[in-house]
């Protein structure tokens, strides 16, 4: 068995390739931060490569299909700026489109086109429960989401011919790196799940193919942003953008949390979302 | 409908639903500022006499170029570029994937940041003409990509902008424009379903005007009623 995951240094990447691995795949571990894919446990075999790279993403593509076919594809690699949106910066707003969006279709379709992905297989695309909810603060990663959404509803035809479940998951937040530097100031933090929970409900899920959201309780505020969407985007305004907005105020600044320049680019999973 | 006249930027006003768009506002007397892929000298014979500027907008110069050229009071923006081919997954290529997205989202990113000081300080509405394909469409699954991710910018911007700009999501149904040719499908005899451009023009404008929530879909249903009350009307 072969498994390809994006994002796998940290979060829910990373869960999910140490589950993978655990229950026996081979998995090809993908993610800008070298270092961090150096400490997985044995059988992943690493290759750090930045998706922020569009240039590289058909390159990318042939050497991820050179190493397939693969049973499970999972694109977990994703990033967010937070902020309000006439402040932040364009440069990290496309670089969020890049890695959430335009790197998992690219790659999906170079897998596609090498037949790289076995029928009876899965590609999973990791969404977030935004797409119920709406997520006003984070505006790029919103669009990014919701387009993976799209991607995932557009692909579940035509894959199905193939013998390929398609699954979106829309998690809502999880205790990752990623979500305790998006979160707004002082959020406690709890509620979160942990990303190996959510890995273990997405593995025992994706066989069937749909979309679906990890967890009782996001489960829940996502069939609540089904029927009422338009009072759940005004809750994510009150709980999350509003709280942005204050503490960029006291910052005495306008400009808002962007990932950091600490391995300049893509990969962190993990999804922000609204506190549970 | 009689409104008092008001300036407006419309983007892929070449052809298509833009075309029809700046024709309907130069004839009710608005200002408009009209930009395309194309040069000027390519309009079609039908383009109003309104001015135009040629600006690729999928370079960032082009948003920044066309940002500079719109009123200090901008009342409305409609961004309706767009592109899309019809081609499975699996023929697409990272270049083509990055290009779709660069038009159909990032562009009007790139314009919505840029516009909106002079949205908000004329209390003005931003309008995203995004497309029915945003539920998911199998024939174009990286068009129906780029929509959901517009239909989710709006969405988030709505929210945010809520008391200084009106932000809507306009999804036109399946429109009788080039737009399917130069994708590469023939609609055939279901092309007698779709809107035509003129009919989704004033549906946009009617839907940008509105209250309510953020997105505004014209189905195929709503286009068939809309077109059997002209045809009363016009009886």
């Amino acid at each position: 068995v072969r498994a390809l995951v994006t994002g796998a240094a940290s979060g829910l990447g990373r869960a999910l390739a140490i589950r993978l691995a655990a229950h026996g795949a081979r998995v090809t571990a993908l993610d800008r931060d070298a270092a961090g894919l150096a400490t997985l446990p044995a059988p992943a075999e690493p290759l750090a490569a930045d998706l922020v790279d569009t240039a590289a993403l058909e390159g990318l593509g042939e050497t991820l299909a050179a190493r397939g076919p693969y049973d499970t594809v999972i694109h977990a690699a994703g990033i967010s700026a937070t902020g309000r949106f006439e402040a932040l910066c364009l440069d990290e707003m496309a670089r969020v489109i890049a890695v959430n969006l335009l790197a998992p279709m690219a790659l999906t379709a170079a897998l596609l086109r090498a037949r790289a992905l076995r029928p009876g297989g899965s590609l999973v695309l990791i969404g977030s429960l935004s797409h119920r909810l709406g997520y006003p603060g984070a505006a790029a990663y919103a669009a990014s989401k919701d387009g993976i959404a799209s991607f995932g509803r557009s692909l579940r035809r035509p894959l199905a011919r193939a013998g390929i479940k398609v699954v979106t998951v829309l998690p809502g937040p999880l205790d990752t790196p990623h979500a305790a530097r998006h979160a707004p100031p002082g959020a406690s933090g709890r509620g979160r799940m942990r990303p190996e929970i959510a890995a273990d409900l997405i593995l025992a899920r994706m066989r069937r193919g749909g979309s679906f959201t990890p967890g009782l309780g996001p489960a829940v505020a996502g069939a609540f942003g089904l029927v009422a969407p338009g009072l759940a985007t005004r809750i994510m305004h009150r709980t999350l953008y509003l709280p942005l907005v204050a503490a960029a105020a006291d910052a005495g600044s306008a400009t808002a949390t962007l990932d950091p320049a600490l391995p300049v680019t893509a990969a962190s999973a993990g999804q922000a979302g609204p506190p549970a | 409908m009689t409104i008092s006249p008001m300036s407006y930027l419309v983007t892929g006003a070449s052809s298509g639903i833009g075309l029809a768009l700046v024709q309907r506002l130069a004839a009710s007397g608005h200002t408009v500022l009209a930009t395309g892929r194309r040069p000027e000298a390519a309009l079609p014979g039908d383009f109003p006499d309104v001015p135009y500027l040629a600006a690729d907008l999928a370079s960032p110069g082009g948003a920044a170029a066309v940002a500079a050229r719109v009123p200090a009071g901008l009342d409305r923006a409609i961004l309706n570029a767009g592109t899309g081919q019809y081609r499975p997954i699996e023929a697409e290529t990272a270049a083509e994937v990055a290009a779709i997205l660069e038009t159909n989202l990032i562009a009007p990113l790139r314009l919505a940041h840029a516009l909106h000081p002079a949205l908000e300080a004329s209390r003005g509405r931003l309008c995203l003409v995004g497309s029915t394909a945003h539920r998911g469409a199998p024939a174009m699954p990286l068009y129906a990509a780029s929509k959901g991710a517009l239909d989710g910018l709006g969405r988030a911007l709505a929210s945010e902008w809520h008391g200084r700009v009106v932000v809507r999501v306009v999804h036109p149904g399946p429109t009788r424009t080039a737009m399917h040719a130069r994708a590469g499908f023939d609609p055939g005899r279901l092309a007698a379903v779709f809107w035509d451009p003129g009919q989704a023009a004033e549906a946009v404008l009617a839907a940008v005007e509105r209250g309510g929530g953020y997105r505004a879909s014209l189905s195929l249903a709503a286009g068939l009623v809309g077109r059997l009350r002209r045809r009363r009307a016009a009886a």
